[in-house]
Formats: C-alpha cells, structure tokens, sequence
C-alpha cells in the first residue's frame, strides 16, 4: 500500500494521485485538513517499528505501508486551525499527528519520499555546497561574512555577484548592485551569504531514484522563478537530455544526500562547465512537468508502487 | 590549536578543557558560543576544492580553520546575539540564517572533530526516542516496547524508562565505554550504535529491568564528560591526537 501526506488539491500530489489511479496502485491519503478524523499509534520493540494509522475512519497497518510520499505543510498553518487559541487541545493533538507520522517516516521501511533528516541538508545551502562538491559538482565560488569590506573585495575580484539566504527561508536571489553597496553596513548584523555569479543556462534536473529529468530554463532574470518580476517575461522552459557522465552524477549526488527524489539546481556555462546550486528535497516539480510534459509525477508513482 | 566549543552553560565541558590543556601537544582554546555571538568577525569562503574560515573574536583572538588541528565541539545551537529585530519574523530569518552558517562553517573545518555537526544537530546527531529505540535495537541492545500516538495526554509520549528503575549514563568516545564495568555485550551495541549514528562522542541512558537485564533508554551527543572522569579525557585527547580529520 501506498501512503500520499498533504493537501490532496496541491498540484504534485494531485498529478501523482492521478499516475497511481492510473497505473490501479493501492494508495490511501492523509489529508491534513481532516486530522479531526485521522489519528496514528507507533509502537517500536524488539521486531522493528509498527503501528496503526486512522484516516477518515478507516485504519489502516502501518506494516502495510510500503511506499509514503509526503508534502505536509506546515500543520500550525492550516486553515483549520487559524481560529484555534495557540494552546488549544485541538492544536496539539493535530501537532502530536503530524509529529508522530514524521517519526514514524523516518524508521519506515521501503520507500519514503523523503525522509526529513536526509533532507534538512537544505536547511544550510553552504553546508550543502560542500556535500554537493564531494560529488564532483563545480560550485559557485562563496563568501559568508558581516565585514562589508570583504563583501567589497569579491565583487570587485569576481564583477557580478549574487545574494541569497544561507538557510532554507525561500529567498529571491538578487544580484549586487551599486545601490546595495551603499547599506552594506547592514551585514555586520548578521553574516550574509554572497556568491560570485555564473553565466549559462540554467537546467533543472529530477531525479527519482535512478530516473533523470531535465529541463533547461531560457530566462534573462538572475532568479528564473521570478522571471515575470525581476524581467517582465516568463520563463521557457524544455526538455533537455543529459550525457549519460552527468546523468550518474545527478543520481549519486541524490543518493549521497539520502533523497529518492529530489531537485537539482545546475547551471552549464557556455564552456559546458556544470556548477550545481542547490538540491531541493521536496521539489515542487509541477511547474515543470506542466510547461513540458516530463514524465516526472508517473516516474514517482513508478517508485512508490515499486517499493 | 585544539579547540572547545561550547556555552558558557556547559560546565562539563569547561571541566574537560581545564583537564584537557595538559594532554595535548598544542595550544587548547576553549570558545563560548556567547563569544562567537557578540562582536566576531566571519569571513567563510566555500571555494572550488576547499572551504575556509577565519574568525577575530572580540576579545582579539584569532581562530584560523587551517591552524586547528582538533575541535571538541559542544555547541547544541548558535547563541542568539543581542541584536533587536523589529520583528518575530526577522528574529527568526536571522536565527535561521546564523544557524545555516555555523553548520556550513563548522562541517568545512577540516581537523578531527569531536563531534561533526548534522543539519539537524550542531554538536551531532538528534533524534527522537522512537528513533534512538529503533536504532538501538539493530545493534542488539534491548529496549522496553514504546508507543506513542496522537491521543495521549501530556506530551503524547511514554516514558522509556520504567517508573523505579534507576537510570545509569555511559558515555562512548570512539570504541571505549566509561565506565567501563558495563557488561561487554552492552558495551558493543553502544559502540556500535555510536558508529551507526556517526558519533564520536556519545551519551546512552540504561536502566536493568526486573530479569536483570540491561536495556537501553535514550542517548545524546553531548553526555556529561564529568561522568566519564579523567580515563575519558585521556581518551578524547587520543582521538584528537589521532587526526582523521577530512
């Protein structure tokens, strides 16, 4: 059986639930907004990890439970419980729900998409840089720092530099401008994380399992997400494909970081240098699938059924 | 230069530095996380083929990565300058972003440490009962059943130790057990465990249940290195002598 976690409308689970209908797999659904009617026990011994899960009535063993994709959100965030007091019983039980299932997450076995602590390399992206450069991966040359005149230094070494947030707070990445110079000050507030930028194409690349999925982006923005922002035009996007060197080392990089499905972030210079930025656990893969109709939502239901 | 990371809080591992100073070959500096938080200077470069930091702490000392040769890190989280933000929300962007950067800078450091940080946890791995029961039992300790579901009162968790039993700490540092009067089979699966998690340093909670049998009850990265005395001091001053860094 298959276990889907999250918000049955949002639009990577709702394209995955399709490929299982589809391919007649066994699948059941936490949906959070009903945590009312769902509840879990877990129970570890000797034997290894069991235990029961309550979805809407129904329960179900979690020994049965072979294949798990979750894209829980935030539970303190739901509409559900926006009227509820901070400390409400309610409250706590729907945080004791979704606390339990993740522990039970991490010791499930089979297939779990993914487990949270592969996937807190995310929450540091320089901690990340250097995982990701112990794959053979070029990354951006980085700078952390609160002395603005170091800041100064590497711009005027490296011409064109970009700033992010270090840690998994969505940032939108915006490159150093003259202006910004002027409040550099501000960093001696808290160390900012600066990177010298790359020029080429931006290509996206999901991996599920041993499956690679890659999309190049054409986009002026220095941040392709925000492209109708930052440039006034959306960004195209098309299916691309990979030698088979850099396609393994898409798929080892995943397997080093423990995810069975994740986001690589890479950009391939005009030199045909590949840096990698980032690898998102929990892709929001959706926008690319529906600008090219990769077949990412059916690789992973392909991966849960296997399981 | 060997170093302790630690909170002014950490008394043991303010102990342990006192008693570390005479083991080792070099310098020991013993670094407050409340110190890296008031007036440091940071410059952390991740560059093609190697990763780098300096830091001038307020009080003029220098801590360069390549001139540390050991780190016995105890920093459970980054202390929280004195800044005022104007709100809850960039309070919590800093914390975050401080957060990021000690992990980035400390798993860049390329000595023997003791112990590496984890995404999850600075001073090393954190995990809930349920995984550390879990993880226990593929070493072949035993642990008591636990259970926890969404309806229990209070916290939702039971105890995994029982009510009356005493609880007894080891610590491990790299494949010795203090005490050391533990039965060896217990030893073994606390080693192993230790070197399943990645840990060099790790604290385990025991208790006998009633057929007189050892089980394992929890276990953390930051133990109470007093508890280990000074054989355990003169283990951690080994194993930093012993290199293995990156």
């Amino acid at each position: 059986m298959i276990l889907l976690c999250g918000i049955p409308s949002e639009s990577p689970l709702q394209m995955v639930t399709r490929q299982l209908e589809a391919m007649g797999a066994e699948f059941v659904f936490f949906n959070q907004r009903k945590f009312d009617d769902c509840g879990i026990s877990l129970d570890v011994g000797t034997s290894g990890a069991t235990g029961e899960l309550k979805l809407e009535g129904q329960r179900y063993s979690l020994a049965d439970v072979r294949g798990s994709y979750s894209r829980l959100m935030d539970d303190r965030d739901l509409p559900e419980l926006q009227e509820e007091p901070k400390d409400s019983e309610r409250r706590r039980r729907c945080r004791r729900l979704h606390d339990v299932l993740t522990q039970w997450m991490e010791i499930a076995p089979g297939c779990v998409i993914n487990r949270a602590g592969p996937m807190a390399s995310n929450m540091s992206k320089p901690y990340q840089a250097q995982l990701i450069r112990e794959c053979g991966f070029a990354v951006p040359k980085t700078l952390v720092t609160n002395v603005p005149e170091l800041v100064r230094e590497f711009r005027s070494l490296h011409g064109r530099v970009i700033y992010k947030s270090m840690s998994g707070a969505r940032s939108i990445v915006q490159e150093l401008s003259d202006e910004d110079e002027e409040r550099l000050d501000l960093v001696r507030h808290c160390p900012t994380q600066f990177q010298a930028f790359v020029d080429g194409t931006n290509v996206r690349v999901h991996t599920v399992g041993e499956e690679v999925f890659a999309t190049a982006i054409q986009s002026e923005a220095t941040d392709y997400r925000y492209a109708t922002q930052q440039k006034g035009k959306a960004a195209e996007m098309r299916e691309v494909e990979l030698s088979d060197e850099l396609a393994e080392k898409c798929v080892g990089l995943a397997k080093h970081l423990g995810l069975e499905f994740a986001g690589i972030d890479l950009k391939i210079t005009d030199e045909d240098e590949v840096y990698c930025f980032e690898v998102n656990p929990c892709p929001a893969f959706s926008y690319y699938e529906s600008h090219t109709g990769q077949g990412i939502s059916e690789a992973v239901a392909r991966r849960l059924a296997a399981a | 230069m060997y170093l302790i990371l630690c909170s002014a809080m950490d008394a043991s591992a303010q102990w342990a530095a006192r008693g570390l100073g005479d083991l080792l070959p070099g310098p020991l500096e013993l670094v407050l996380a409340e110190t890296l938080a008031e007036g440091a200077t940071w410059e952390h470069r991740v560059e093609e083929d190697a990763t780098h930091l300096k830091v001038t702490l307020a009080d003029g000392r220098v801590l360069c990565g390549s001139r540390i040769k050991g780190v016995v890190n105890r920093l459970m989280a980054p202390t929280p300058a004195r800044t005022q933000w104007p709100s809850e929300t960039e309070q919590a962007y800093v914390h975050g972003e401080i957060h990021a950067f000690y992990l980035s800078w400390l798993h860049g450091l390329p000595c023997v440490m003791i112990n590496r940080p984890s995404p999850t946890c600075l001073d090393g791995r954190f995990f809930r009962v349920s995984e550390w029961l879990y993880r226990a039992t593929k070493t072949g300790l035993k642990i008591a059943p636990y259970r926890q579901t969404d309806d229990d009162g209070g916290d939702g968790y039971s105890l995994p130790v029982p009510e009356g039993a005493v609880r007894h700490s080891v610590v491990v540092a790299g494949s010795c057990v203090f005490p050391a009067w533990m039965p060896a089979t217990v030893k073994a699966g606390c080693v192993q465990l230790a070197k399943d998690t990645g840990l060099e340093l790790m604290g385990a909670d025991l208790y006998m249940d009633e057929g007189g049998e050892w089980c394992f009850a929890g276990a953390s990265s930051s133990p109470d290195l007093m508890a280990g005395g000074t054989p355990l001091l003169d283990q951690i001053a080994a194993m930093l002598q012993r290199g293995g860094g990156r």
